[in-house]
């Protein structure tokens, strides 16, 4: 008998349970909702940090090219009047109007853009007052321009070659090109700290997003791997106590409460422990059972052989003062006694096949068979019967069960087979593919319409007079069959003989009654 | 009869058993040799009684008062004055347990009492004939 042990007392380990760990006492839904939300709230995050670091180089981007149109701007008037200044001296040298043509141009744009420049730094006081320096002195070169282009219009070439000889043009340049030098090489240098700027904020916007979106996937794996890991361990457990409680081997601690898996663990250890309370019981009462039928076995016999043996003796030695009457009643009283004894041997044989544990073994059936029918027919009035034995199968059951089997279906079929001439008793195996075997007879058979009260314990289709017997011997068989898993049943007609069928399957889970 | 020799030692509670058992084993003139007790500890005090002398047989119930025969049978076995006595279990019951446990212990042989008289009485004289004619013991 297997015992089994199992939820009533566990190995005691430091108090898993009281530990506060607050992921692993969530419930599995909620950690499934955080598996999912967390790693959103940190893209949330970090999307945030990249707006910012993106915004912050857009900035940086359009103050460089401010600088670089503020560049452009006066790199353009300094030009428009350098050229404006040698067109000059090409119209007092020759006359020719085409060269005045730039000295209109720049009379006209140089103001307007200077006005531009000015607003473009109206934030830098330096260079405002720089551009303001630009604007007076390129107006002084403009005026002095055009001082000289009037006098060669006004016929007058020499005072204007004799003006330009003074060197006054090009010191009222100087005086321009010297705050527009310094305004350029400030805004230059300007430009290049904005650039500077700009490639940083682009820089940080980029590692913005690589740390992003390597922290993001290192916490949402982390978190796969810690949930799927969690379960994993937990679901562990049941699948351990499962097996545990299968072979009936102690089950492990409790699971630390909170989620689904330890709702589970409780409930599967409630279960245990109600099926060991279940086992206890059944233990219990087979054990009451055992000493009962072993109570029986002893206790009813010694009685038994009393009233037969007395009867015996009184026949005996007092045959003489008995008449023929009084001597028949002691045979009636002795034969009933040991009728008697017959019935409890097989209601214990019954009893025992119901309890006992059945060790599957191979069985050579064909073997079985043959001996077995020969202990059964072994007398000389036997040895007239037709016995054939067809190659039947091996089968896995337990050994004493299945010639216990044999010998009362083999038993019955010399029994009913005996008052034909030719007794013939076969022994074969189900033609359908089932694992399962046959015992036929020619014997006197019976009514198919009692069927249902073949494997009764005491029921009997033929009168005691005509066959002896106790009516427990197909009951027996029943049990044990069952008890395999397997079936069976009969198939019979009054006078043509009956064919008991039953079948063993391989892996019979056997219905233990 | 405790002055005479003792060459059976029969421990039988029940009273039917033990006339049946007697009358048997008179009719093969064994009966004058026999000491019936009617309990396990009434065995037990005559085994292990100063000076007695150990019987040639012992035949053994199972079920008994006061001490059971299976306890009866282990003490005779694990005392090295009377390891050596033959012990012959003769019981009602045909319980598997009680022969793999008995033989276990030690017993010479089993039978199981039948309740018919003739195969009764036939087993009795049988046993009774092969332990104090047959056999030789090792003593």
């Amino acid at each position: 008998m297997r015992h089994f042990n199992y939820g009533v007392t566990y190995v005691m380990m430091p108090d898993r349970a009281m530990v506060r760990r607050p992921f692993s006492t969530l419930t599995i839904a909620k950690k499934g909702f955080l598996l999912v939300a967390l790693p959103l709230v940190a893209q949330i995050v970090f999307g945030v940090a990249l707006l910012a670091a993106s915004r912050k180089a857009v900035e940086a981007h359009a103050r460089e090219l401010h600088s670089q149109h503020v560049l452009t701007e006066t790199y353009a008037i300094k030009t428009a009047l350098l050229i404006a200044q040698g067109s000059l001296r090409g119209y007092v040298l020759t006359r020719n109007a085409d060269f005045l043509t730039d000295c209109r141009v720049a009379e006209r744009d140089v103001p307007t853009a200077i006005a531009r420049l000015s607003r473009l730094v109206a934030d830098n006081a330096l260079q405002s007052g720089r551009v303001r320096e630009m604007a007076k002195s390129a107006a002084a070169v403009l005026d002095f321009q055009n001082v000289n282009a009037n006098l060669v219009l006004g016929g007058r070439r020499d005072a204007a070659v004799s003006l330009v000889g003074t060197q006054a043009g090009k010191r009222l340049m100087e005086r321009f090109l010297v705050p527009a030098d310094a305004f350029l090489a400030t805004e230059q240098r300007l430009a290049e700290a904005r650039h500077a700027q700009a490639s940083a904020s682009n820089r940080m916007a980029i590692t913005v997003v690589a740390i992003g979106f390597a922290l993001n996937i290192l916490l949402a794996s982390g978190l796969a791997l810690s949930f799927t890991a969690g379960i994993n361990r937990r679901l562990g457990v049941l699948t351990e106590n499962a097996q545990r409680l299968a072979a009936g081997r102690q089950l492990l601690p409790p699971l630390s409460p909170g989620d689904e898996i330890a709702g589970v663990d409780g409930v599967f250890r409630e279960m245990a422990a109600s099926l060991t309370k279940a086992t206890e019981d059944l233990q219990h009462a087979n054990g009451e059972m055992e000493a009962f039928s072993y109570s029986v076995s002893h206790d009813l016999r010694s009685p038994l052989r009393a009233i037969e043996g007395f009867s015996r003796i009184l026949v005996e030695e007092y045959g003489g003062t008995l008449d023929a009457e009084g001597i028949r009643i002691l045979g009636v009283i002795r034969r009933n006694t040991v009728t008697m004894a017959q019935l409890i041997d097989d209601l214990l044989t019954f009893s025992r096949l119901s309890r006992q544990q059945i060790a599957r073994v191979e069985v050579d059936m064909r073997e079985l068979a043959a001996r077995t029918f020969a202990e059964v027919a072994g007398s000389d009035e036997h040895r007239k019967i037709e016995f054939v034995l067809d190659d039947i199968p091996p089968a896995k059951g337990d050994l004493p069960m299945l010639r216990q089997v044999l010998t009362n279906l083999l038993s019955n079929a010399v029994k009913f087979s005996q008052p034909r001439e030719q007794p013939r008793i076969e022994v074969g195996t189900l033609k359908n593919g089932e694992a399962g075997y046959f015992v036929r007879d020619n014997g006197v058979g019976f009514d198919m319409k009692y069927a249902n009260k073949l494997f009764g314990v005491f029921q009997r289709l033929h009168s005691a007079n005509d066959f002896s017997g106790t009516g427990v011997g197909l009951a027996i068989v029943e049990r044990v069959v069952h008890r395999h898993g397997g079936k069976v049943w009969a198939d019979s007609a009054p006078g043509e003989g009956a064919t008991f069928f039953f079948t063993l399957p391989e892996s019979g889970g056997g219905n233990d009654a | 009869m405790r002055d005479e020799e003792v060459e059976i030692l029969l421990v039988e509670d029940n009273e039917g058993d033990l006339e049946l058992t007697l009358r048997a084993l008179k009719k093969v003139n064994l009966a004058n040799k026999v000491l019936a007790v009617r309990d396990g500890a009434e065995a037990l005090d005559y085994l292990f009684a100063p000076g007695s002398v150990a019987p040639r047989v012992v035949l053994l119930d199972l079920k008994l008062p006061k001490v059971d025969g299976t306890e009866v049978l282990r003490r005779i076995k694990s005392d090295p004055r009377t390891a050596l006595v033959p012990v012959v279990i003769l019981t009602s019951s045909a319980e598997e347990r009680d022969r793999l446990a008995t033989y276990e212990l030690g017993a010479n042989s089993f039978i199981v009492k039948p309740v018919e008289f003739d195969s009764f009485s036939r087993a009795v004289t049988e046993i009774g004939m092969y332990w104090m004619l047959l056999n030789r013991n090792a003593s």
